[in-house]
């Protein structure tokens, strides 16, 4: 199992928007109205299925060329081959492979090792946290809240600003494998944390 | 009544099995999802059904006859229908499809469909995978 360009995975979210439900109005108190998402509309669900699919496959056709099969005899390619007379769409025997054959737990597992060794994952920082070891007053750092600003970022821009920050250029940043970018992640939240700490600390002994 | 198993009218009793949720969920997603395959009656043989639809039920029939039974084609079919070539499961799929009534196909669906998606196999990944 090998590792992929982030950038392919970043790419993957960016292409197709997911769908939206449609929207009904209803009076919710006072005569005001809120517009409240109709999640069980049989075309939005149609659509959200075919979204999800869609992705699965794109997913598939990036995560296949991080693998390789070592014991190609193993693998039944026979029901590949039933499979496309059935009238699936078999791109390359890595993407049926991933998408067809493997069990739906298998496919979890190798999805998730992929992005782990390619990009920022939350068990790359977790690990990364634990072995930083950062303690304040007695508890892991990682364990005290501090208040956060009123903002909503993607990943890709989390990852970016920390390679700016620690002076990587975007395409060396992305040649790390994913630990070593988790790594980077796990740093920078830990030092903010660790900044306004210190600060609010400082103030209350004043 | 076991739910793995199916008694036909022809005496036969099929062994049934999850299929891979997400081959079943392609096949339901081209014929316009769940709602239509539930409206459009499991056998798919109703008047006026469009024809990619029809298409739809007949590929997702295929692949729970073939997919979701287990049963092994007796050596007289499997001689039969060796004439269309293809592997065991297409082979069991056109056996079984052979000695089914189309109140039967209706319970294949409804039980291949409910193991299917009751299946742990069949669970999503988990999205937290990435951070």
């Amino acid at each position: 199992m090998g590792r992929i360009d982030r950038r392919l995975i970043d790419r993957l979210k960016i292409k197709r928007e997911s769908p939206r439900p449609p929207t009904r109005t209803v009076e919710v108190w006072g005569g005001i109205e809120e517009e409240i998402p109709v999640l069980n509309d049989p075309t939005y669900q149609a659509e959200r299925m075919q979204y999800h699919l869609w992705l699965s496959k794109q997913q598939a056709s990036v995560i296949a060329s991080a693998i390789t099969i070592l014991d190609e005899d193993e693998v039944d390619w026979k029901e590949l081959t039933e499979l496309a007379d059935l009238g699936l769409v078999i791109p390359s025997p890595g993407v049926g492979f991933l998408t067809y054959l493997l069990s739906e737990q298998d496919r979890a597992n190798v999805v998730e090792l992929v992005l782990y060794q390619s990009t920022v994952t939350a068990r790359g920082i977790e690990e990364a946290e634990k072995a930083y070891g950062v303690i304040w007053q007695e508890r892991p750092i990682a364990a005290w809240r501090v208040p956060g600003a009123p903002t909503e970022f993607s990943r890709e821009f989390e990852a970016r600003r920390v390679a700016r920050a620690y002076g990587y250029n975007w395409p060396g940043f992305c040649r790390l494998t994913g630990p070593e970018q988790s790594a980077e992640v796990a740093h920078f939240r830990l030092s903010n944390k660790l900044a306004w700490l210190e600060a609010d600390y400082g103030r209350k002994r004043t | 009544m076991d739910v793995n198993e199916l008694d036909l009218e022809c005496g036969v009793t099929l062994r049934l099995q999850p299929v891979k949720q997400t081959i079943a969920l392609e096949f339901i997603s081209r014929l316009g999802g769940f709602d239509a395959l539930m409206r459009g009656d499991a056998s798919g043989l109703t008047t006026g059904a469009k024809p990619e639809m029809m298409d739809g039920f007949i590929k997702l029939l295929n692949y729970f006859a073939g997919w979701g039974v287990s049963n092994e084609v007796p050596s007289e079919a499997r001689e039969e229908f060796s004439m269309f070539g293809g592997g065991v499961r297409s082979t069991r799929s056109r056996w079984v499809r052979d000695i089914m009534t189309t109140d039967e196909v209706s319970q294949l669906f409804a039980r291949v469909m409910a193991l299917t998606f009751q299946s742990n196999d069949s669970k999503p990944p988990n999205p937290k995978s990435q951070a």
